[in-house]
């Protein structure tokens, strides 16, 4: 039995509101737009005991081309083959995340992550939600919305571990919110979900975030 | 003491109990708890299921108490589960999921859990979830409020000053970006707006739906042509069903000192077919004609004027340049009755029953028929100042195919001039025009002929024929990646004629050439237009004016896109051209001869622009935007006649590392009135919560050809740029600068200021608002002025609690100490407006004494030093008033 999920990632927030202050309405419309339609696209992939979250591949990922006002704003990202990829049954993690400049190959036990449920829910694509939350590794809150709906204990990133997919995910600013759940059935996926090879030396999922860190506070950024 | 027997006895049986109820506790809470557990196997491979999904739910709605997920050997735990009976739910993709109730009588359990395959496939769900707060599509921008407004919003005013991009003037003119937007819809629907502050104040906020912002608007529903050309800008209001099926109304009332009376009254229904909305305003709040003794007062009196004068380099002591209004806040009357019905798809009436007022423009709406439809539009107006004015005019408006209309208007017209035997004038007559329009691919081609019978004053037919022709954009390839484009943007022959005699012609041609390679763009443009109207209707007594005049423009523009790996945006514009414009008229178009004075004019204008974006976005681990530089830069000068201009828009923003860069200059050439302004600020940081931000302005009068002269001298209003300072305030550091010169012609307004403001405000939410500051102005003429600034403005808080409302109150004095020679002046004005804000009702009332945006309009009290002589008065600057205001809405 497979499983993919379209996840869309925007920023929470846009943009701070002291920086709103400080620019022109008519730069902020076209700033904002430009945030507004800025988002990248995942997909969660599994079949069997195996998951690899990563972003859309294609030649340049391009985001969005935007009209009206914007019609000369036409942006691309590059090409990016950040991935998490999930063993279930060796339960292990492994990742590769292209930040600062560098490579890193994540390699680490599958975390267990203890969710605190909280009555909460609200309906994602037809699916009633439950929230939950736990603390990252900065001690950031991280809020998930699952459904047990659909048992699978899986979601973006390196979570899951709830008792159903998660079909939204805060982390920090961002937002992955699920568009589309296909379930494969046993036809299968069209893409293969193999381990990332090693392109540097292993870290675990705790050193890279510590890393992150480091370059956050480095840069002043929350 | 020992204790006795008795005692010791008591004492033991009281501990005995309190073990014994502790036992019992004890037993209960462990007998109220117990623990569930399992091993979970693929029936078919008899092999332990890993990563299944394990809950315990409630029975009554399946709430989830508790969850475990299976690892490698399939096993789950759950420990002192505290309930009588709980639902176990064992689920994993793929399976049939299994259901056990779990009872607490039955103590631990340990059971074998076999989950089945699913036999089917979910189908694909696919759902696109995202609402945005701005939708584009095509030239349209959609603006859902609910996004931008908190719901404390009255009008729909208040929710445009909302929405990003969207500005609204103090007259009510509404500006998307830097773009005056022309029409102001109502579902789609023009509805004869012509009073446009009424109609946003009037809407209420709550029936707004949502927003749309149409660039390129063209209400004839033809094609906008050519990109580099820019069209009008619309918005559309589109209103709720549940505004549709009610009747609003609002009427607020003012009345006070100086028998100062405010009245406003507006009742509307719009629903599909129908819409009215009646208007009424009668106000005499607004500020008298400067005279000359206010234009004494504000420069120190006659001997402060006549020093000024003196001491000025002008040689000869110019003469005393009046205006006859200060601004154009005069009194004004004003009732309207708006509708229009539309009985059947194909039929539309439009009109105003009844037009009562001053204002002009009621008179300029035409409607055009969508296809195959008519409509009727009716207007009816009287109007009274130094005119009485009647007015009547109906016209039919059909479209029986897509590319022709028909025309058909009467209209009667009488003007009296009060107190004149003489000037009476009556104006009557019928206007016929066809119009027809082609559009295709690459060329668009329109036609209209008219022909206009004016049966009085004089028996006059007139002849109107116009062409105008359009290219569409053209492409033509060169390489696979460069495309040459030509662009004949318009090429226009209209002559209007009576009889034989050619009245008017206008011949005018855009062209354009552009080259695009890879991401380069360069385009040249050359505007050439040639313009006689020479009207001579003396026996009507209308005008007489010439207007010939020649204008070529030439511009160059270069702009190319670049992008990088790292998300980022630049595009770096380049924009020059050169222009040449003679205009000879007559602006003064006397109304009882034909004896204009033309006023020949030469036009230069230069025209250097330079527009830099670079957004940068760039995102760590969070998403967090951290740095945003944009650079939007042009320069222009511009001379006209004798008056030189010195025109810039400019904004710098830069924000990187706490140091905060922002330049702004801005454009304001409006029609015929000329208006300088200019500004310049920039903030550098000190420090992580301390910001400095010099503000420098380039300022000078408001000129019209009319010759009104408009006074702004507010220094204390500027954008200063916000520094934290603490968690929830604010300080505004800010340094200000003033210039204003004007020149040769307006000698007599000389005032040239140097002025040096330096002002600290606080923030806090939701609270008080407090501003200080001082300056420092130094004149021309010698005068010297401190100014000491306290004030509380914006400010906002609850009365009692937020069911009761809140008042809103405003207070401020600006003290000014003045050198002017030998004069001495020490002032202070006050200002301030109380506004209570019920939100339990729908009434608000607010009392108001003088205005604390603008300075120039407060109570001052003056005490002045000439040598030994010293005198105290108090007087309003400008004619300032009280009023006590009462507002209801439904």
């Amino acid at each position: 039995m497979a499983i993919e999920i379209d996840y869309r990632c925007k920023s929470k927030s846009g943009l701070p509101d002291e920086s709103k202050a400080a620019i022109p309405p008519e730069v902020l419309l076209m700033v904002q737009e430009v945030v507004d339609a800025y988002y990248i696209d995942f997909k969660l992939a599994q079949e069997g005991k195996r998951s690899i979250f990563r972003q859309y591949e294609g030649e340049a990922i391009v985001k969005k081309k935007t009209e009206g006002t914007l019609k000369s704003f036409t942006y691309y990202l590059e090409e990016k083959d950040d991935l998490i990829y999930k063993d279930f049954k060796s339960q292990s993690i492994a990742g590769k995340k292209h930040k600062l400049s560098r490579v890193f190959h994540i390699q680490d036990e599958l975390p267990e992550l203890c969710w605190a449920i909280t009555k909460e829910k609200k309906h994602i694509l037809g699916y009633s939600c439950i929230k939950a939350v736990i603390e990252d590794y900065h001690g950031q809150e991280v809020v998930a919305w699952f459904t047990p709906r659909v048992p699978v204990p899986n979601g973006p990133l390196e979570f899951g571990d709830l008792p159903g997919l998660i079909l939204e995910l805060t982390k920090g600013n961002l937002v992955y919110t699920a568009v589309n759940v296909r379930i494969a059935g046993n036809r299968g996926l069209d893409g293969k979900i193999e381990k990332p090879k090693p392109v540097s030396k292993a870290i675990s999922l705790k050193e890279y975030y510590e890393a992150i860190n480091k370059s956050d506070k480095k840069f002043g950024s929350k | 003491m020992r204790p006795s027997i008795s005692q010791t006895k008591s004492s033991v049986q009281s501990k005995v109990f309190v073990c014994i109820g502790v036992c019992l506790l004890f037993y209960f809470k462990v007998e109220a708890q117990f623990s569930v557990s399992g091993h979970v196997f693929d029936s078919a491979t008899m092999e332990p299921l890993s990563f299944v999904s394990v809950t315990l739910n409630t029975h009554q709605d399946t709430t989830l108490i508790d969850y475990r997920v299976t690892r490698a050997n399939g096993w789950f735990l759950f420990e002192e589960v505290v309930a009588d009976s709980v639902l176990l739910v064992v689920d994993a993709l793929g399976y049939v999921a299994e259901y056990f109730t779990v009872d607490r009588r039955r103590g631990r359990q340990v059971d074998t859990i076999w989950l089945n395959a699913a036999r089917f496939d979910l189908e694909t769900v696919e759902v696109k979830a995202y609402k945005s707060g701005i939708i584009l599509n095509g030239d349209t921008i959609t603006y859902a409020p609910s996004v931008y407004t908190s719901g404390r919003e009255e009008n729909v005013e208040e929710v445009l000053k909302k929405l990003p991009g969207i500005t609204v003037e103090e007259d009510g003119s509404v500006k998307f970006g830097n773009k005056e937007v022309k029409e102001l819809l109502i579902d789609g629907d023009d509805f004869l707006d012509t009073n446009r502050k009424g109609l946003l104040k009037g809407i209420h906020a709550i029936d707004v739906e949502a927003i749309e912002v149409i660039q390129n608007y063209n209400p004839t529903g033809m094609s906008v042509l050519s990109s580099n050309r820019d069209g009008d800008v619309a918005i559309n209001i589109k209103l709720s069903d549940m505004a549709k099926s009610k009747t609003r109304y609002r009427a607020s009332l003012g009345g006070g000192y100086e028998n100062k009376y405010d009245f406003v009254g507006e009742l509307y229904r719009i629903k599909q077919k129908f819409k009215f909305f009646v208007n009424t305003y009668l106000d005499n709040t607004g500020q008298h004609q400067l005279s000359l003794f206010d234009y004494l007062k504000l420069n120190g009196g006659a001997e402060g004027f006549a020093n000024k004068a003196a001491s000025s380099n002008a040689g000869a002591v110019p003469k005393i340049f009046f205006q006859k209004s200060r601004s154009t806040s005069v009194a004004s009357q004003y009732i309207s009755a708006n509708f229009s019905y539309k009985p059947m798809d194909a039929l539309k009436i439009n009109g105003y029953t009844l037009a009562y007022g001053a204002q002009n423009s009621l008179q300029s709406f035409s409607e055009e028929a969508p296809l195959n439809q008519g409509i009727l539009n009716t207007f009816s107006s009287l109007s009274k100042n130094s005119f009485q004015n009647y007015m009547g005019k109906i016209a039919v408006s059909y479209r029986p195919a897509s590319k022709l209309t028909f025309d058909f208007s009467a209209y009667t017209s009488i003007q009296k001039e009060e107190g004149s035997v003489d000037s009476e004038s009556n104006l009557n007559g019928l206007n016929f025009a066809s119009r027809y329009r082609n559009t295709s691919p690459q060329l668009t081609s329109s036609g209209q002929a008219s022909l206009q019978y004016s049966m009085s004053p004089t028996s006059l037919l007139r002849a109107y024929v116009q062409a105008d022709f359009t290219a569409i954009e053209r492409e033509i390839s060169l390489e696979s990646d460069s495309v040459l484009h030509y662009d004949i943007a318009n090429a226009a022959v209209r002559g209007n004629a009576i009889g034989q005699e050619l009245e008017n012609a206008r011949l005018s041609l855009d062209y354009a050439v552009g080259y695009i390679k890879q991401v380069r763009h360069y385009s040249l443009s050359t505007t050439a237009s040639y313009q006689s109207e020479n009207q001579s209707l003396s026996n009507s007594g209308i005008t007489g004016f010439e207007v010939p005049s020649i204008s070529t423009t030439s511009r160059l523009t270069r702009n190319y896109f670049l992008w990088s790996n790292e998300l980022e945006y630049s595009k770096p514009f380049f924009d020059a051209g050169i222009g040449i414009h003679y205009l000879a008229t007559d602006f003064q178009r006397p109304r009882s001869s034909n004896e204009g004075i033309i006023y020949p004019s030469a036009f230069v204008s230069v025209n250097f622009a330079r527009l830099q974006q670079k957004i940068k976005l760039k995102y760590n681990e969070q998403f967090n935007l951290i740095e945003v530089p944009i650079a939007l830069q042009s320069f222009e000068l511009q001379s006209i006649n004798k008056l030189f201009l010195f025109n810039e828009a400019s904004s710098i923003l830069l924000r990187k590392h706490n140091l905060q860069l922002q330049y702004h200059l801005f454009d304001a050439f409006s029609g015929t009135m000329l208006f300088l302004f200019s500004n310049y600020a920039s903030g550098i940081s000190l420090g992580e919560n301390v910001q400095y931000f010099p503000t420098y302005e380039l300022r000078s009068a408001v000129v019209t050809p009319t010759e009104k002269v408009f006074f702004n001298g507010a220094i204390l209003d500027k954008k200063i740029a916000p520094i934290k300072l603490g968690l929830k305030s604010k300080l505004f550091v800010g340094a200000q600068q003033d210039f204003v010169y004007v020149f040769d012609e307006l000698q007599e307004l000389l005032n040239t200021n140097l002025k040096f403001n330096l002002a600290a405000y606080t923030t806090r939410e939701e609270k008080v608002n407090l501003e200080g500051g001082v300056g420092v102005d130094y004149g021309r003429f010698g005068t010297k002025q401190l100014q000491a600034t306290a004030r509380a403005v914006n400010c906002s808080f609850k009365l009692l609690s937020k069911s009761e409302g809140t008042v809103d109150w405003k207070i401020g004095t600006v003290l000014f100490w003045e050198q002017q020679n030998e004069r001495k002046n020490l002032y202070t004005n006050i200002l301030g407006e109380l506004r209570f804000k019920p939100s339990t009702t729908k009434l608000q009332a607010s009392l108001v004494f003088n205005d604390i945006l603008n300075i120039n309009s407060a109570t001052r009290i003056t005490a002045s030093q000439i040598g030994n002589n010293y005198r105290f008065s108090a007087f309003d600057t400008l004619p300032g008033f009280l009023l006590l205001k009462l507002s209801y809405r439904h």
